[in-house]
């Protein structure tokens, strides 16, 4: 159970570079994207690309 | 009042203008404002301040102080000095029990002041504690600025509106102006907002400003820059964004670069009698005489810390008015000022101890950078001892300061604040009436830092948002603690930077309603349309969907189910790809067939449903519930990028109308409209086929989401009404009629199917939902299995279950459930079902109670009444009429 809950609700909150998925709204893509959590600065984007990046996976935030 | 007619006025005086203030006419000019009309009236009273009720006059003429606020058609707190003049607007003063010139309330001003130190409320006023209830309710009273109109509610529209630039300048005035100017020449995209009326700021105070303002601006116009005014930026936030509050609009812009020119804000001197009628900025001085051509006293005292009181002193000769005296702070600080009053006006002035007569004062402090703005964009500030002004320095990347804003102001002189006073009170904070010995108070307190004395003192709280009392009250922090003010250092600076009503704060991005390709046609039809998310969608088509609901038990029903969600999966990994997502299996669907699924989240929550149909080998139709199909789509794509699977993914949603066609004689109107099989062997319960309906292209599905037989007509929007009117049409003999979203409800409900969002919540989970036959927990992983499985292994707590209502009382849906005088779940659904003969409904009961025969109580009216668990579908349970 505990295991469960940490998969499902415990996220690093990282003051500092993090790495996210995004979703456009206007184009419907997801693409990924490293943003500073304090300056909100955007670092850089990309396309997920084949095969699935195993730390991809792992780091399945919101947002 | 009016001076003769002068060269840059602002005022048409061809053009009157008649409004009402307190009942009676009052004529203006356009160009006026409601504040300069009234002045112009005579009316020198303008307010009432928050808690002495002191009267309080025209002080900055700007909008930056909050000394005459009104009621203006109904809307309290409007600052008339920036208001233009319109005619039959209704305006009325505030704040006060009696009338604005004659409050009552002064009392408090007279006497109350040992009674309303600093947190008066949970002082003087907290004992005996039985009496506070009663204290509470004169206070709250007392509290406050301005009352709605509860009755004259207004119903206004407010947007936002996203826009994207190359440049937003906030601030209008020159430096604002002439940096939009340059930028636009070199190409840039600009947008000016200005808190004004107009562009012009500062400017608009000169004698011959207005002709430099109308300049500029019309260089601006000419250089491509898009001028909006009234327009206040109400916040500026990480990546340039810049909210903007423009009338009845919230402009979102975003800005590669943001220029600040937000000028300066004349500060208050601080001595005793500051906010006498008659005691002025000098800027309010100045539009006063040069913009609306109004004499503002007779006899003037002038104390100026720069040019800016100066400047006024000139203006105010100009215009006749004798200056009795002018102290420049630059050259000589007198020790001691004060001013008295007489019948609420401003009467003398003593300087160091000679009493000079005169109606009329300017005052000028430091002019103070007005960089909130920039504060709150992360900018650092810091205290300029020599010109006794807070400079910003440390400007984030892409945004600028010029003008005032920058510390463009001159080497003023600004005396130190006088701290104890007799006589007249000295004020640092209008707005919220603290003086400089309130503020003394709440240090001897020990509320010696500035931003916990801002809390307890409401010192810079008001209105005004600090503008005429953070630097005041910063200094006589500084001075009364005997250290230097970057030691005091500023409070945080928040947004909004100016008050925002709170339509404006609620209002909707322009999302708007989703219409279904048929609604003109339940429109005509007679349909009641409602909102379900954010579609419009009927109701019911008469005044009984009991009615409705019989007619499709007996005969034939249409209902427009276009909104639901329609995605394509195709590739081959579709059916992988489903199986992962779903909790049952799809890879081994037949091509021609149906299967129900329930998408869960990683936590086992069920998020949607719907049904998913095999068309070949490598497509999948699947269908989502109207509110979900975003969602589900974001969800579908998203996972797909994650597993990066050969899955392609089509939302048509929008491209597809669906209607589906219920009731006993909907085979026989099909074999009218169409030449495809549609008996019980050719289209069989839960087949999906490939037919023409009418001539259309269309996806027939065979599902009973009503209990009765029928067929879910998927076929391309355009033709929705030509299908829809070919059915009727054909029907009619059959008793064809539409029905609605309430008849659905009861027909579903009698079948005991589940609405997702209605019976489930963000906790429901398939086993709890009375769903266990979805679950393969033999299948290879899937999203919520993991959790799923640990909801099997605790137990179970919660079951959805079926209940009759033997009383035929109807509870309300979200009605508590009691079990032994314990709140134990609650009603989700409930109808009075005509075809059964009963009241009957879906709960969240304890699982103990979901058995055949349990029995709960349900409170309705404070009452608990019985209710008796059913299991399984009320109506139909071997689905005879789905597959018949």
């Amino acid at each position: 159970m505990r295991e469960l809950n940490e998969y499902i609700y415990f996220r690093d909150n990282e003051a500092g570079i993090q790495r996210e998925w995004w979703f456009c709204r206007v184009c419907e893509d997801w693409f990924l994207a490293e943003r500073h959590t304090v300056t909100h600065e955007v670092l850089r984007t990309w396309l997920p690309v084949l095969p699935a990046p195993q730390e991809a996976l792992a780091e399945s935030g919101d947002a | 009042m009016r001076l003769p007619p002068r060269d840059g006025e602002r005022i048409d005086r061809d053009d009157p203008i008649e409004f009402s203030f307190s009942g009676k006419p009052v004529m203006g000019f356009r160009g006026d404002t409601i504040g300069s009309a009234l002045f112009a009236s005579g009316r020198r009273v303008f307010s009432r301040s928050f808690k002495y009720h002191r009267p309080r006059g025209l002080q900055c003429c700007n909008g930056h102080c909050a000394n005459c606020q009104m009621t203006v058609d109904g809307i309290p707190n409007v600052r008339v000095c920036t208001e233009p003049v319109r005619a039959g607007a209704v305006v009325n003063g505030q704040n006060f029990l009696g009338s604005l010139d004659r409050d009552l309330m002064r009392a408090t001003d007279r006497f109350g002041g040992p009674f309303t130190p600093p947190g008066f409320y949970y002082k003087t006023f907290i004992r005996p504690r039985r009496m506070w209830p009663l204290y509470e309710k004169i206070l709250r009273n007392a509290a406050g600025l301005g009352k709605l109109d509860e009755q004259g509610a207004r119903s206004e529209r407010v947007e936002v509106e996203h826009r994207h630039v190359g440049v937003v300048v906030i601030g209008g005035g020159q430096a604002g102006l002439e940096a939009a100017i340059e930028a636009a020449e070199r190409g840039e995209s600009v947008i000016v907002v200005d808190e004004g009326p107009e562009v012009g700021g500062s400017l608009l105070a000169d004698r011959d400003g207005v002709a430099t303002a109308r300049g500029l601006e019309s260089r601006a116009r000419a250089a491509g820059v898009e001028l909006l005014a009234p327009a206040i930026a109400i916040g500026l936030f990480e990546q340039n964004l810049v909210p903007v509050a423009a009338g009845n609009t919230l402009l979102k812009i975003r800005a590669h670069r943001v220029v600040v020119a937000a000028g300066v804000v004349e500060q208050p001197l601080v001595f005793p009698g500051n906010d006498l009628i008659g005691v002025m900025l000098p800027e309010g001085v100045r539009r006063l005489v040069n913009y609306w051509s109004i004499k503002p006293g007779s006899r003037a005292v002038v104390l100026t810390a720069d040019d800016r009181g100066l400047a006024a002193a000139s203006d105010l000769e100009a215009a006749g008015v004798e200056i009795a005296e002018l102290v420049d702070f630059r050259k000589r600080q007198p020790p001691n000022i004060e001013a008295s009053g007489r019948r609420d006006r401003v009467h003398q002035v003593g300087i160091h101890g000679k009493w000079i007569g005169c109606d009329l004062v300017v005052m000028s402090g430091s002019p103070q950078p007005n960089y909130k703005l920039l504060a709150q964009a992360g900018a650092r500030v810091e205290y300029d001892t020599a010109r006794g002004i807070f400079v910003p320095t440390d400007l984030p990347p892409h945004v600028e300061a010029v003008g005032g804003t920058a510390g463009d102001v001159g080497e003023p002189a600004v005396p130190a604040p006088v701290l104890g006073h007799r006589g007249e009170k000295c004020f640092v904070c209008f707005c919220e009436d603290q003086t400089t010995k309130d503020l003394k108070y709440a240090i001897a307190e020990g509320f010696d830092s500035i931003e916990l004395s801002k809390r307890y003192t409401t010192v810079t709280m008001g209105p005004c948002q600090g503008r005429l009392c953070h630097v005041n009250s910063i200094r006589v922090y500084a001075k009364a603690n005997g250290v230097d003010e970057n030691t005091i250092g500023t409070t945080t600076a928040r947004p909004p930077y100016a008050p925002v009503s709170m339509g404006l704060a609620a209002s909707r991005p322009q999302e708007p309603a989703k219409r279904t390709s048929l609604h003109h046609r339940h429109k005509d039809l007679g349909g009641k349309m409602m909102w379900t998310g954010a579609w419009r969608r009927p109701h019911s088509y008469s005044d009984d969907p009991g009615d409705e609901a019989q007619h499709v038990h007996e005969a034939l029903g249409l209902i427009d189910v276009s909104t639901l969600g329609k995605l394509l999966v195709t590739g081959p990994e579709a059916g992988t790809f489903l199986d992962r997502l779903y909790p049952n299996r799809f890879s081994d669907l037949k091509v021609g067939r149906i299967r129900y699924g329930v998408l869960t989240t990683d936590s086992g929550r069920i998020m949607d449903d719907g049904t998913v149909a095999r068309l070949d080998d490598e497509t999948f139709y699947v269908t989502t519930t109207s509110t979900g199909a975003d969602g589900v789509y974001q969800w579908f794509t998203w996972w797909n990028a994650v597993w990066q699977m050969e899955v392609e993914l089509a939302n048509l949603t929008g491209a597809l109308a669906a209607v589906n066609v219920a009731g006993p004689n909907a085979r026989t109107v099909m074999e009218r409209v169409s030449h495809d099989d549609f008996s019980n062997e050719g289209l069989t319960y839960l087949d999906a086929r490939h037919v023409r309906v009418a001539g259309v292209p269309t996806l027939a599905l065979r599902i009973g989401f009503v209990g009765e037989l029928g067929y879910e007509l998927h076929f391309p929007s355009p033709h929705a009404e030509h299908v829809w009117d070919t059915l009727l049409e054909r029907g009619v003999d059959l008793g064809a009629r539409p029905f609605g979203l309430e008849p659905q409800r009861i027909l579903r409900l009698e079948k005991g199917h589940v609405i997702v969002s209605q019976d489930t919540d963000s906790e429901s989970n398939l086993l709890e939902a009375a769903m266990p036959w979805i679950f393969k927990a033999d299948k290879d992983d899937f999203v919520g299995k993991w959790a799923t499985e640990q909801v099997a292994e605790r137990g179970l707590k919660w079951m959805l279950a079926g209940f009759e209502s033997p009383t035929g009382r109807i509870p309300l849906e979200g009605g508590q459930i009691v079990v032994g005088g314990k709140s134990s779940g609650r009603v989700t659904s409930a109808r009075r079902s005509a075809e059964l003969g009963k009241v009957i409904g879906l709960a969240i009961v304890p699982v103990g109670l979901a058995v055949e025969g349990g029995r709960f109580d349900v409170v309705i009216d404070g009452k608990p009444v019985e209710m008796r668990v059913h299991l399984g579908p009320f109506f139909d349970p071997e689905g005879a009429r789905l597959k018949a």
